[in-house]
């Protein structure tokens, strides 16, 4: 072979990936791994991500030691780990990078990286990715070897199989690239799908419903809330809570555990948190039948609570007072009216529509008209003798806010609103 | 409802779904041949989705690391929210990041999310930002295209497809791009137009409507009626049913339609050609359409003819509305007023005004590959004629149902009760006469070749009547053909 083969031969190696990225490694053996309950620690440098949920019978098989951990939630990830599903247990993994993987059960799947770029190895089952964008733009794709060829992947997502029927890959969003072993390219497009199996390579439309039924099979979020109802159900509150909590970690806007965890919390008789799932709740399915029961309860709950938080503050008043205010925070004092008692109400509507302008700025935060009320109220009830405007500049005080807006309107007949 | 009706409600089903429909089924199309652009342009030149990694604004430079960071998260959380068409919930994540770094991405996805959660305003502000920092961003095109549809805007959509055509775009996009202009010529269209006609025969047992008894004695020594029994024979069935109708272009408006519907039983051999019978019925008005409610106002005009003379003339308005409860439940409610003056000489004692009101409930549903429509409509008629025993209460009660195949075969079943007590004794009777009157039909229609059908009725009455004159029963049996043109 002269020098120009070679030189030849060299570019189509690096042109087809395979020198680059490699193939798939060898599938790890298991079996030389022991089984441990030491803690598990990783450097950050280390670190590729971390297991966020894990649902069922899951093990993370740490290169470095060559133990296998079981128990997963928030368990970090480092460079060569294997992570193995069984049977009827999925897992969710986030990257350093901000990529969430799911897999599904049965699932074999081994995590590195090369020159900052993150890769998976999946040696069986089957994966739901989602490559996530960065407002700086992202460079770099994630590269996912199986035993028939690569998927890259910058942002969107996928779904990958890896079975005896070969290598699918499913696009649900936006576009990935597949690699086979012999350095073929196929740019996949939404909704397209590629089945590859030796030297066959099949490209077609997904089938309706695909997506949906991908993700029932591979996320954890809906096995895992199954065994938080049946646990919430059982009045095991504690299994409850913890699994429900984990949900929500992962994925915040769950409406399940947020209506269950409120509920918990109401049990527990802890107004203020109970107030904020239920309040989380209502955004995530304001439409919902539960969402209207859940709405009248809210109502008379963050009265009640407010009720409370003030006798609280008012108990504390010396020391609060002397505190230092929150910083950039400001209190809106409701509006004052100095003219016809009829136009008592229009008062409501001007304050509200002024914390909502100061809403809008950044890094402001507004105490809330209705909290200041309340307070105000409480005031008025134990002490006497106090203008509205020293009880309005003791509340802001109260409340520690920075700064505090006080305003009266008057409507006149003839010039209208001051 | 006659037989007749079948033929136009059967034909009058694809316009109503044009009409009730077809800026949503236009929408929705084009949110898949989006979604198709889309594909085709993020693996094309020119595409938002292959400028990734290239955003189109520095902004984000003037962030410091920290704060960077945190929108990171949020574009995540936003972005894992939109993979999972969890539109609603992304959308205000994306306000809050766009309103502090609006790159490309962010404004795209922002856009799409927008129309997605049916806030195309919101969309088109997006996408015309995207393209007035880089006009060559064509499948954003594609995108701007499909939210102006969504507000009803055809012409600005096409022009934003026009616009990408005549750009180097490629071919995959250009090709969803004239299939969207495709499908708004066809929605942008005005005027539509039907015909469906038919011809037939039908065996008839009773031409002449003759009673169960030929001989019926007069009361207080009146004598007897000999009457020559039932005429029995076949006759040949002639059906022209013509719609046009005019769209004023708004997807909740009006639309003016105008229909001819004719009618002839030409009966084979005398003396049964006496009761050839053909009836013309042209009427026009217009209609407010949208898609939970619609109300009718046609105006029109009847001319009948019998034993080849001219028997009546008569015009009618019926004003009608139909009120959807929910997407398988509406209500009608229906009026109507004929005046029907009788033409020939000695029958103007029949001249007469009519108020009927018709309400009841309707239900469409899908099961079985087939969509049913069932009917129940109770009415109410008042006629007054110029001589009392023409004139007549009467109410009625008639259940419906309709099923059309995907194999394009179509099924009318219908019954009717209607009781009628006229205000004095027919002529030669004493006692008041009351009728009863029992109908059954049961349609059968097969389309082939998108334009022809062959169709076989049956139809059964009975008229229950305690003047004996006025008792018979007829049974009609026929098979028909035609044709169904559609303009």
């Amino acid at each position: 072979m002269n020098i120009k083969h070679q030189t030849g031969l060299i570019i189509v190696l690096l042109l087809s990936g395979g020198v680059c990225w490699g193939k798939l490694p060898e599938r790890p053996t298991i079996e030389s791994y022991v089984t441990t309950d030491k803690p598990l620690n990783v450097s950050s440098s280390d670190s590729l991500g971390r297991i966020e949920l894990a649902n069922g019978d899951v093990q993370l098989l740490v290169l470095n030691t060559r133990n296998v951990y079981k128990g997963l939630f928030e368990m970090p990830v480092a460079r060569g780990d294997v992570i193995k599903t069984s049977a009827n247990s999925r897992c969710r993994v986030v990257t350093a990078t901000g990529d969430v993987i799911h897999l599904g059960p049965d699932t074999l799947l081994g995590l590195n990286e090369k020159n900052g770029v993150s890769m998976l190895h999946l040696w069986q089952g089957q994966l739901m990715v989602y490559g996530m964008p960065m407002l700086q733009g992202r460079e770099q794709s994630l590269k996912i070897h199986t035993p028939e060829g690569r998927v890259e992947l910058k942002t969107g997502k996928i779904n990958l199989k890896v079975g005896v029927e070969g290598v699918k890959l499913s696009v649900y969003e936006h576009t990935a690239k597949w690699i086979d072993n012999q350095g073929k390219q196929k740019k996949l497009a939404r909704g397209q799908i590629i089945q590859v199996t030796g030297e066959s390579r099949q490209v077609g439309l997904l089938p309706g419903g695909a997506e949906v039924s991908d993700g029932l099979l591979v996320s954890p979020e809906s096995s895992i809330v199954r065994d938080g109802i049946k646990a919430f159900r059982e009045k095991d509150f504690k299994k409850a809570e913890t699994l429900f909590s984990q949900t929500q970690s992962a994925y915040p806007y769950n409406p399940a555990a947020a209506y269950h965890l409120g509920v918990m919390k109401l049990e527990q008789n802890d107004l203020k948190n109970a107030i904020r799932q239920w309040q989380r709740y209502v955004k995530i399915e304001p439409e919902s039948e539960r969402a209207k029961e859940v709405k009248r309860n809210l109502t008379l709950l963050v009265s009640q609570n407010l009720k409370e938080e003030a006798k609280r503050i008012l108990a504390n008043e010396a020391q609060i007072s002397d505190a230092t205010p929150t910083p950039n925070s400001i209190a809106v004092h409701p509006l004052l009216n100095k003219g016809q008692e009829k136009y008592r109400y229009v008062g409501k509507g001007l304050t509200a529509l002024v914390i909502s302008d100061l809403a809008k700025i950044p890094n402001l935060k507004v105490l809330e008209r209705q909290k200041i009320q309340k307070l105000l109220d409480e005031i008025k009830l134990s002490r006497s003798g106090l203008s509205d405007k020293e009880v309005a500049l003791r509340s802001g005080r109260l409340l520690r806010a920075e700064k505090l807006i006080l305003g009266d309107y008057k409507i006149g007949k003839k010039k209208g609103l001051k | 409802m006659s037989k007749n009706d079948f033929t136009t409600k059967g034909r009058g089903m694809w316009r109503k779904n044009i009409f009730m429909n077809f800026y949503w089924i236009l929408f929705f199309s084009m949110m898949n041949l989006v979604d198709d652009g889309a594909l085709a342009a993020e693996s094309g030149k020119g595409a938002t989705e292959s400028r990734i990694g290239t955003p189109l604004s520095n902004e984000y430079k003037k962030l410091d690391r920290k704060r960077l960071e945190a929108l990171n998260v949020k574009l995540r959380e936003a972005m894992a929210l939109y993979y999972d068409r969890s539109y609603r919930l992304a959308l205000p994540l994306l306000q809050e990041i766009a309103d502090e770094v609006d790159t490309i991405d962010v404004l795209f996805w922002l856009g799409k999310t927008a129309y997605k959660t049916n806030r195309p305003t919101l969309a088109i502000e997006k996408f015309n930002e995207i393209l007035e920092r880089d006009p060559s961003l064509l499948a954003v095109r594609v995108e701007l295209a499909t939210a102006y549809l969504q507000t009803g805007d055809l012409a600005s959509a096409k022009k934003e497809l026009q616009v990408l055509l005549d750009s180097e775009a490629p071919e995959s996009l250009n090709n969803s791009a004239r299939e969207m202009i495709a499908r708004i010529d066809r929605t942008d269209k005005r005027w539509f137009t039907s015909l469906r006609a038919s011809v037939g025969t039908v065996y008839d047992d009773n031409i002449n409507v003759g009673p169960a008894d030929n001989n019926i004695t007069l009361p207080d020594g009146g004598g007897t009626l000999i009457l020559p029994g039932r005429l029995r024979g076949w006759l040949v069935e002639s059906k022209v049913n013509g719609d046009v109708l005019y769209d004023f272009g708004e997807r909740d408006g009006f639309v003016w339609r105008s229909r001819l519907n004719f009618f002839h039983d030409q009966y084979l051999d005398s003396p049964r050609g006496d009761f050839n019978f053909t009836r013309i019925d042209v009427n026009s008005g217009i209609e407010y359409l949208t898609r939970e409610f619609r109300a009718k106002l046609p105006f029109g005009f009847v001319n009948q003819r019998f034993a080849d003379e001219e028997l009546t003339q008569g015009f009618y308005t019926a004003p009608n509305i139909e009120i959807s409860l929910n997407d398988n439940l509406e209500i009608l409610l229906g009026y109507r007023y004929d005046y029907e003056h009788f033409v020939a000489d000695g029958t103007d004692s029949q001249d007469n005004s009519t108020h009927r009101v018709t309400l009841g409930p309707r239900t469409r549903f899908d099961f079985g590959g087939a969509i049913h429509i069932a009917t129940l409509l109770g009415g109410y008629t008042v006629r007054e004629a110029s001589a009392e025993r023409f004139s007549f209460d009467e109410w009625s009660i008639a259940p419906t149902y309709f099923a059309r195949f995907q194999t394009g075969t179509e099924i009318f079943l219908q019954g009717r009760y209607q009781n009628r007590g006229y205000d004095s004794p027919a002529l030669l009777f004493q006692e008041d006469r009351e009728d009863n009157r029992y109908t059954a039909t049961a349609v059968i229609s097969q389309t082939f070749y998108d334009h022809f059908f062959v169709s076989a009725s049956y139809t059964y009455i009975r008229n229950d009547s305690k003047t004996p004159l006025f008792d018979y029963e007829k049974n009609l049996v026929g098979v028909n053909m035609g044709v169904n043109f559609r303009f």
